[in-house]
């Protein structure tokens, strides 16, 4: 992956229908390396199907998808080496952390990104341990995740996508079902990760998260096309 | 109904969602809405929707319970393995001595329990002991009398280890104990998912089932239907949900594989094994001894 | 239909875990061939699916209610071969972490109700609708399925309950586990499996597999479709219902909380008790014959000890169950 002169995602004319209804219909854009971008739009609008496309778990019917310069498609993901390589630059956090959990406890959710991309021992458990730290997961590294409250499950998710050190954070509805204080505390640790320079690209229905946060806010309306670029 | 408290509700009814909220923008409603009904309800009998909801309940509080257990000193594992031994070597036993030595063990090892716990296990083995024993007892007249002694003692000996492993241990750890018995990684996987599966699921159950409750105002002529919209629509939520489990697999780089960690041994392990040991040198000698002694 | 412990030898739950190798090598075999790593999940789902199931009850006719083991239905929805795994994981988080069926007859119960069960309520179904599309020929499929299944499930259990007191006896002639015989165990699971659990089975799994699949189609018309056979078999069934009351106090081989107290009701139980509940009964003294002196005195003493501090504790806990909600 090499000469994609800083655009990191770049979406052409993409369209996508489930049984004839179209979700999407030639939504275009680019996002730039260190970028922060976010997405709003009504319930239905289509946001979360998009998510999918960046992440690789659906394809558009027409339109291009590149990541770094490369297209993203059935074909390029049946390439297990690409496609590891791909999941382990794009991490996705799910609205429903629910659906994202699925090890004994903590500790192996954390574990488990590094060990599938074959980590050395001390290497995974260090970066356990940081994350741990980073999360304040420490204390709960050895129960199990259907046991933890909303917030404590949301930062275990966010937690096993840091651990595989993602260039690219994907964050559908990052504050949905958030108390205050755990919403005030995900968008400061949002903040320093744009920081250190992390693309982050995320969809939200607040307004408020999405200006403090983002760089720039694209809307898509009720019709699944792009609106124009709010600043 | 007061005057105010009804238009106050017509106002959020009439709000059209696809238009701007402005004021004055209403939608009529149909005047039966704006009466107030006299309503006779005819008799019906709904047991089968209570009955399942503190079915579900007593799964939650067992949940709820078991999210409240520490880590106990003794590994889970060996925890585990000692407890199917003395069940196996229990239920193997033909001797009485031996069920009674167990008996005993038991009964110590419950004292140590906290109260939360004590209550549930102990119960649990007497109700289990008690319908062994009243199962058993007719056999009286069939010639064998004392089985009826055998199986409640030893009914009791199996229900209270099982019920003391699943009060005093994480259930996470429980399965992940499985791999002594060389399970595939796998199926450890899929254990977890269930136990996770059944907590999700079974709150949309819940609510669907305190929802229709709420509805059942009258009398419902096919309560077969209540049945399969809570089950059929869990069912398709839950294919939803594994195929975006799915996908959260693939995005952390699942191919398939799933490695659990091996299991570890400490020191405190080593003496139940060897206590363990004891108990099979026991049971080897007095099956040897005393055999048909009952 | 959960076997407990101590009710088969462990040679019989040995020999039912060893049949049910093969079975789960297998399934797992065939799933991973057919269905392919996105169907991983839809297991575990499938199981907690399952699990549930069992939690619910069944309305009936006449207000009373039953349990369904489900078995078929879930063969229906994921596949003979998945619904065994699925199935298998059920019982085993219901005999492990729920104390529900034994952990030695945890093979015994995989056979009946996760191999036997499934397979055979899948097989009638195929049997019956063949290649048709008719809706009315898979509901009729889905009820006589789940209908034959847990009936078969069921009397593999009693046939398992059944040869216990054949098989294994003490130096006296005594049973070790099950005392009853054949001719007492097929009876006591078939009247209630035949009646009021059949039916149970059936409408669970018809209510149910035809809501999913009216969902899955977009037909919302199914309710139309000819289900005669299904209306008869479920007559019939209820009019057995009555009898499957009568004679069924419980679920033979299925004790549960709730239904010791329909148990005690029934007529033999006083003579049964008649021996007493007495103390010096449940261990008299042939019982402890062999046992030395000082080995039977110390274990009594623990035992005594052991039982005061438990009531004691029970009782003291009885007293002061209060949350702590703290001061305001």
């Amino acid at each position: 992956m090499s000469n994609y002169e800083g655009k990191i995602i770049s979406c052409k004319d993409i369209c996508f229908a489930y049984d004839g209804m179209p979700v999407l219909s030639h939504i275009s854009f680019d996002v730039m390396d260190g970028e922060c971008l976010a997405f709003m739009g009504p319930n239905g609008c289509g946001k979360s199907t998009l998510f999918k496309i960046i992440n690789g778990l659906a394809f558009p019917e027409l339109g291009t998808y590149q990541f770094k310069g490369k297209s993203i498609d059935r074909k390029t993901l049946d390439d297990a080496t690409f496609a590891k390589v791909f999941h382990q630059q794009v991490g996705f956090i799910f609205q429903n952390s629910d659906l994202q959990l699925f090890c004994s406890n903590v500790r192996e959710e954390l574990e488990f990104g590094p060990v599938q991309m074959g980590l050395a021992k001390e290497d995974i458990e260090r970066r356990v341990g940081d994350v741990a730290a980073m999360l304040s997961l420490e204390s709960l590294l050895d129960r199990a995740p259907y046991h933890l409250s909303g917030g404590e499950k949301k930062r275990v998710a966010i937690g096993c996508i840091l651990t595989m050190n993602p260039q690219v954070l994907i964050l559908d509805e990052p504050l949905a079902g958030l108390d205050e204080q755990s919403q005030k505390w995900l968008l400061g640790f949002l903040q320093s990760l744009k920081k250190s320079g992390k693309t982050i690209i995320f969809a939200t229905h607040d307004r408020d998260l999405a200006n403090s946060l983002a760089d720039r806010i694209l809307t898509i309306d009720s019709n699944h096309r792009l609106l124009g670029e709010m600043h | 109904m007061s005057e105010d408290i009804l238009a106050s509700q017509s106002n959020n009814l009439k709000m059209d969602p696809d238009r701007e909220n402005s004021a004055g923008d209403f939608v009529l409603l149909p005047d039966w809405m704006d009466r107030d009904i006299v309503y006779h309800p005819r008799k019906d009998r709904d047991g089968f929707v209570t009955k399942s909801v503190l079915k579900l309940l007593s799964v939650f509080s067992r949940f709820r319970q078991n999210s409240r257990v520490r880590e106990t000193r003794i590994s889970v594992w060996v925890k585990f393995v000692t407890v199917l031994t003395i069940i196996l070597l229990d239920a193997l036993a033909t001797n009485m001595f031996f069920v009674y030595i167990n008996l005993a063990l038991v009964l110590v090892l419950m004292v140590t329990l906290d109260s939360k716990s004590l209550k549930p296990v102990f119960f649990q083995a007497i109700i289990g002991t008690a319908i062994a024993f009243i199962i058993c007892a007719p056999a009286v007249f069939l010639g064998s009398g004392r089985s009826a002694i055998i199986i409640s003692s030893k009914v009791f000996v199996s229900v209270s280890l099982v019920g003391m492993l699943g009060y005093t241990s994480p259930w996470n750890e429980i399965t992940s104990s499985l791999k002594v018995f060389h399970l595939p990684d796998i199926m450890i996987l899929t254990f977890d998912l269930a136990l996770k599966y059944i907590l999700l699921l079974g709150d949309i159950c819940l609510n669907m089932l305190t929802a229709i409750r709420l509805r059942m105002v009258g009398k419902n002529e096919s309560k077969e239907s209540a049945l399969s919209g809570v089950l059929g629509n869990t069912f398709i939520r839950s294919r939803e949900m594994s195929k975006d489990m799915y996908d959260a697999m693939v995005c952390r780089g699942f191919e398939g594989q799933y490695i659990k960690k091996k299991l570890h041994l400490k020191k405190i392990d080593i003496v139940v094994f060897v206590f363990l040991a004891c108990l099979m040198a026991l049971f080897i000698y007095l099956e040897l001894d005393y055999a048909g002694s009952i | 239909m959960h076997i407990p412990e101590n009710y088969l030898s462990p040679s019989t739950c040995a020999v039912m875990t060893v049949a049910m190798v093969p079975v789960w090598a297998r399934a797992i075999k065939k799933v991973n061939a057919e269905l392919p790593k996105e169907k991983i999940p839809m297991i575990g789902v499938g199981a907690a699916f399952s699990f549930l199931g069992m939690m619910f009850n069944i309305p009936l006719p006449g207000g009373t209610t039953g349990h369904a083991v489900g078995g078929t239905l879930i063969a229906l929805l994921l596949g003979p071969d998945a619904a065994c795994l699925a199935v298998t994981i059920a019982l085993l988080i219901q005999a492990l972490l729920f104390g529900d069926g034994g952990i030695l007859a945890f093979g015994a119960n995989c056979f009946n109700m996760a191999f036997l069960l499934p397979y055979v309520g899948y097989y009638v179904y195929k049997l019956i609708v063949g290649n048709s599309q008719s809706q009315g020929r898979k509901i009729a499929g889905a009820a006589f399925g789940s209908y034959l299944g847990i009936n078969v499930a069921a009397l593999a259990a009693a046939i398992e309950f059944g040869i216990q007191p054949y098989l294994f006896t003490d130096a006296a002639g005594q049973a070790l586990y099950c005392p009853y015989g054949l001719g007492v165990a097929i009876p006591s699971m078939l009247i209630g499996h035949l009646t009021i659990f059949g039916l149970a089975e059936v409408i669970y799994t018809v209510a149910i597999y035809s809501f999913v699949n009216a969902t899955a189609k977009q037909e919302q018309d199914v309710k139309k479709t000819n289900k005669k056979a299904v209306y008869i078999l479920m007559a019939a069934l209820i009019a057995l219902v009555p009898l499957g009351l009568i004679a069924e106090g419980t679920a033979w081989g299925e004790w549960g909380a709730d239904e010791i107290m329909e148990i005690t009701g029934l007529s033999y139980v006083p003579s049964g008790l008649e021996n007493g509940w007495a103390l010096e009964s449940i261990f008299p003294d042939y019982t402890m014959a062999g046992i030395p002196d000082v080995a039977a005195y110390i274990l009594s003493a623990i035992v005594g000890v052991a039982i005061a501090i438990i009531l004691f504790r029970l009782f003291a806990a009885a007293k002061k169950e209060k949350t702590d909600y703290g001061t305001i």
